[in-house]
């Protein structure tokens, strides 16, 4: 099929199988899945200057799937999600802004890339080391899946702080956090996605498990949820600079549909602590991909 | 899951086949033509997509789901 925006060949089903495997991904571990995406598709022939802001478009619309099915399971909680969503915007331009400046002193690739390879081993030791304490405790019969995190005492600090204006998080089991803690962490984390051009939420699921104190579950639904919106978000502006090609991102979307369904409803049979033992195994591979690149000056 | 791929794989075929393809030209003179009307045009159709998709997998994965004994 020809895709004449992008002016580019490409067969449809492999898009489409492209979005299926993303999608699973996505909708089981609740992130936007672009650092495998992207190169993926910078592979399958999409031209570099169309991978970011079609990789956004096929996230935004993969996003609604997997959010719709985690919300019908009761796993998004939609006012945590907003309000991630109020600090994440201007993070993002704060993030694009860092981006601007180590441009203009030349040194961008390497301290992004060791940033990003920095993060990524650190939430991935981090995440494998304490899913597999928690899988040996869920397998040794303990109860309750909030018992076996084992940062109880920060995330308790955390909410514990007495910032007005206090809110309370019913769907996310939280009777009281302070409003500045939710956004500050939609800041935070928008900072990252916009100074290392990734959505975030291998990032943010993470932040709303151990210092939040979300169960992991829900974690994931509203990351997807959040993703749904910021992706939205980046995919207009991209596609006002004409860098989105509709059509590639409708056809992949056409997998990821199915895709976000399945990983979805597998997160049904699957326990927090296991969910998050197998999701350590992604920032591994964000980074290894930000290495290979550092290594070879690959462009995607 | 086979089943379901099997009739999703056909469907999705003849949605190639059918929509994109008429949709192909349209779009494409619309990205030359007016980026400012061709964005929102391409966030409103992944957006519909989306909602339209969720509902038919939905749909499928409820049609092929084995039957839980309550």
């Amino acid at each position: 099929m020809h895709f004449t925006i992008a002016d580019v060949t490409i067969n449809p089903l492999l898009l489409a199988s492209i979005g299926f495997l993303v999608g699973i991904m996505g909708g089981f571990f609740g992130v936007g899945g672009g650092f495998i995406a992207g190169p993926l598709m910078f592979l399958s022939g999409v031209p570099m200057n169309f991978v970011i802001g079609t990789d956004l478009a096929y996230m935004t619309g993969k996003s609604i799937v997997a959010a719709n099915r985690h919300r019908s399971m009761g796993h998004v909680d939609v006012k945590l999600g907003l309000l991630m969503v109020i600090g994440a915007i201007p993070g993002v331009e704060v993030g694009a802004r860092i981006i601007e400046y180590l441009e203009r002193v030349g040194s961008i690739d390497i301290v992004v890339g060791i940033t990003y390879i920095l993060i990524m081993i650190c939430v991935s030791g981090y995440t494998f080391w304490e899913g597999r304490r928690a899988v040996r405790q869920v397998d040794a019969g303990s109860s309750g899946e909030q018992d076996m995190i084992p940062t109880r005492s920060i995330f308790s600090r955390v909410q514990g702080l007495k910032l007005a204006p206090m809110i309370s998080l019913p769907v996310s089991k939280i009777e009281s956090i302070s409003l500045w803690v939710i956004i500050g962490i939609g800041f935070l984390t928008g900072v990252l996605s916009g100074l290392l051009g990734v959505g975030g939420g291998f990032v943010r699921m993470p932040v709303l498990v151990y210092i939040v104190g979300v169960p992991t579950h829900i974690a994931i639904g509203t990351d997807l949820f959040e993703i749904m919106i910021s992706a939205g978000f980046g995919m207009l502006t991209h596609a006002l600079k004409g860098n989105v090609d509709i059509m590639i991102a409708l056809v992949m979307h056409t997998g990821a549909a199915l895709g976000a369904q399945f990983g979805a409803s597998l997160t049904r049979y699957v326990e927090g602590p296991r969910i998050r033992l197998m999701f350590s195994i992604l920032p591994l591979i964000g980074a290894l991909i930000m290495l290979y690149r550092l290594v070879s000056g690959a462009a995607f | 899951m086979a089943i379901e791929l099997g009739i999703y794989g056909f469907l999705l075929v003849l949605y190639f086949l059918l929509v994109l393809r008429f949709l192909n030209q349209p779009l494409t003179h619309l990205f030359h033509a007016n980026l400012i009307v061709y964005a929102p045009v391409a966030l409103i159709l992944i957006v519909v997509q989306g909602l339209l998709l969720s509902a038919f997998t939905t749909f499928l994965i409820k049609l092929f789901s084995p039957k839980k004994s309550e």
